[in-house]
């Protein structure tokens, strides 16, 4: 923590919080309407399967009854996945850094989706798509980072509860990509996502890429940051590629992870002791540039740093 | 309420480029801001970042523009089109992820601030396909959609689809009538007029044909 501390906001309940009892599901490739044949025809390369579940459905709005609706196409191949392996949802619609509102109704959303087809934990950001505007709310259509200070945490503390006590499983929040800094910060990320971590007790997905491209932008040290965060907290990775653009280098999900990010994987993976998963996020408009081929050796490559440092969680 | 002012105000740097630039010549609207949130936004207006991730914005909200109104874009080319796309996100604010809201506020930015040759009726017909393809709230009666021609649609979408620029597509109203068929496919039926100047049912129909 960079500044001043206080006491410690509400302890954890009980809900959903024993991350050390889920299942250690392996290797995960993130789902993308592009990737179906793939999916369909080399499952053996991968354990799981992650959907972020606001493309299953479509979002009619505030007001609208029901607002989701289901697309069934994509709903009914997910469905069909399930039959032969776990299906993981990461959201990116409940805007939980919204100051003046997040997006409850995504909540139960995704407690009508766990009924419907129950996972073993569930994700988000920790970011905020959401804002006030004039004369309508604003959509960002990019998760925004979040200060890092006492009010942030209150406010997402409380937020992660509502989450925790609507659907009994435990809840991850991802460290997020940023291309920029808020000054005068009390909290460093990594101390925040630990002091989030132990006012909730929910658990964290590890975006190694996020951190890799916030380690380009803005000089993070991504291996003190990993030093700093209490690892245990952490249930999934996620690896990813990006790409160069006008100075920046971007979480585009474009391609191959890039060398750094595997260092960072070998570094964390057998220092997380709670890790069920990691999960290789690519953009289904950059398939065909990756190819098949390409995604099995991201996959190959995952798989042998699992097996190398977590042989027994996966022979469990 | 500070955070939320706070948020709103960032909302429009990476959204609102001339409010940015208002603000990195010092005039930031400082109501309901505390003293160190007036200072974090002043810094961020000039922060590169902030320019970086408006672009990205920008570029998300185009690219699902390119993807729900192809025929559109053909029609304008790549250029005309990306520019009349950062006009709309000048004027309009994203409000949604979703493809169909973004396109059909696109559309109507189109029908009212453009104009060329074909466009009134190549965008009243992707128009009409994303409504004919959106879900509906309970209770809602999905209509069928009609669109008119003044040139002959069967000539003209196809070109566009095929990417290529419409040229002496020949002058003739049709109205088109679209319908979502069971199959969740989109139908039409299309009416030529036998004159311009007349109402569109003198023609033969010809029912039931996807357009492109």
């Amino acid at each position: 923590m960079r500044s001043g501390s206080r006491p410690a906001v509400d302890t954890p309940t009980s809900v959903g919080r024993d991350l050390a009892r889920l299942p250690a599901l392996g290797i995960g490739l993130g789902y993308q309407a592009q990737l179906r044949d793939y999916i369909r025809s080399r499952r053996e390369r991968f354990d799981f399967l992650e959907v972020v579940p606001d493309i299953l459905w479509t979002d009619l709005g505030r007001g609208a009854e029901p607002r989701y609706r289901d697309i069934k196409q994509d709903v009914a191949f997910v469905r069909g996945v399930t039959e032969t392996m776990p299906v993981i949802p990461h959201s990116i619609g409940l805007s939980i850094g919204s100051a003046h509102r997040y997006e409850y109704e995504h909540v139960q959303q995704m407690s009508r989706w766990f009924e419907r087809l129950p996972f073993p934990w569930h994700s988000d950001h920790l970011a905020f798509h959401l804002t006030q505007g004039d004369p309508s709310e604003i959509n960002l259509n990019l998760t925004m980072p979040v200060t890092f200070d006492w009010e942030t945490l209150d406010l997402v503390a409380e937020r992660v509860r509502d989450v925790q006590r609507r659907i009994p499983v435990p809840f991850l929040l991802e460290n997020n990509v940023a291309y920029f800094e808020y000054g005068e910060s009390a909290f460093d990320e990594a101390s925040f996502l630990n002091a989030l971590t132990k006012a909730t007790g929910c658990g964290l997905l590890l975006d190694l890429h996020n951190l890799h491209t916030n380690a380009r932008n803005l000089g993070v040290d991504p291996l003190a940051f990993l030093d700093r965060l209490e690892l245990d907290r952490v249930v999934e990775i996620h690896v990813a590629g990006g790409l160069e653009f006008d100075g920046f280098y971007l979480d585009a999900h474009s391609g191959a992870s890039p060398e750094p990010v595997w260092l960072l994987l070998e570094h964390a993976l057998p220092r997380c002791a709670n890790l069920c998963g990691v999960v290789f996020e690519l953009f289904g408009s950059w398939f065909d540039e990756l190819g098949p081929d390409g995604l099995d050796r991201q996959l190959g490559r995952m798989r042998a740093l699992w097996a190398k440092y977590r042989a027994e969680p996966l022979a469990a | 309420m500070s955070q939320a002012a706070f948020q709103r105000v960032l909302g429009r740097l990476v959204t609102d480029r001339a409010f940015r630039a208002r603000v990195q010549r010092g005039k930031l609207p400082a109501a309901g801001l505390s003293a160190c949130e007036q200072r974090r936004l002043a810094a961020l207006a000039l922060a590169p970042g902030v320019g970086l991730t408006a672009r990205l914005i920008d570029s998300f909200r185009l690219g699902k523009l390119l993807t729900l109104l192809p025929l559109t874009r053909a029609l304008l080319g790549p250029v005309r089109f990306a520019r009349e796309a950062e006009a709309y996100c000048v004027r309009t604010p994203p409000v949604s992820f979703y493809l169909a809201d973004e396109a059909l506020a696109f559309c109507d930015h189109l029908r009212i601030a453009s104009a060329g040759a074909h466009l009134a009726e190549v965008v009243a017909y992707e128009r009409a396909m994303i409504e004919l393809k959106r879900p509906l709230v309970d209770g809602a009666v999905r209509t069928e959609q009609r669109v008119v021609f003044e040139h002959d649609p069967s000539v003209l979408l196809p070109l566009l689809a095929r990417g290529e620029r419409p040229r002496r597509v020949p002058r003739r109203r049709h109205v088109a009538i679209g319908f979502l068929g069971a199959d969740g496919q989109v139908d039409w039926r299309i009416k030529a007029s036998s004159s311009r100047a007349k109402p569109p049912q003198a023609a033969q129909p010809r029912s039931g044909r996807r357009l492109v």
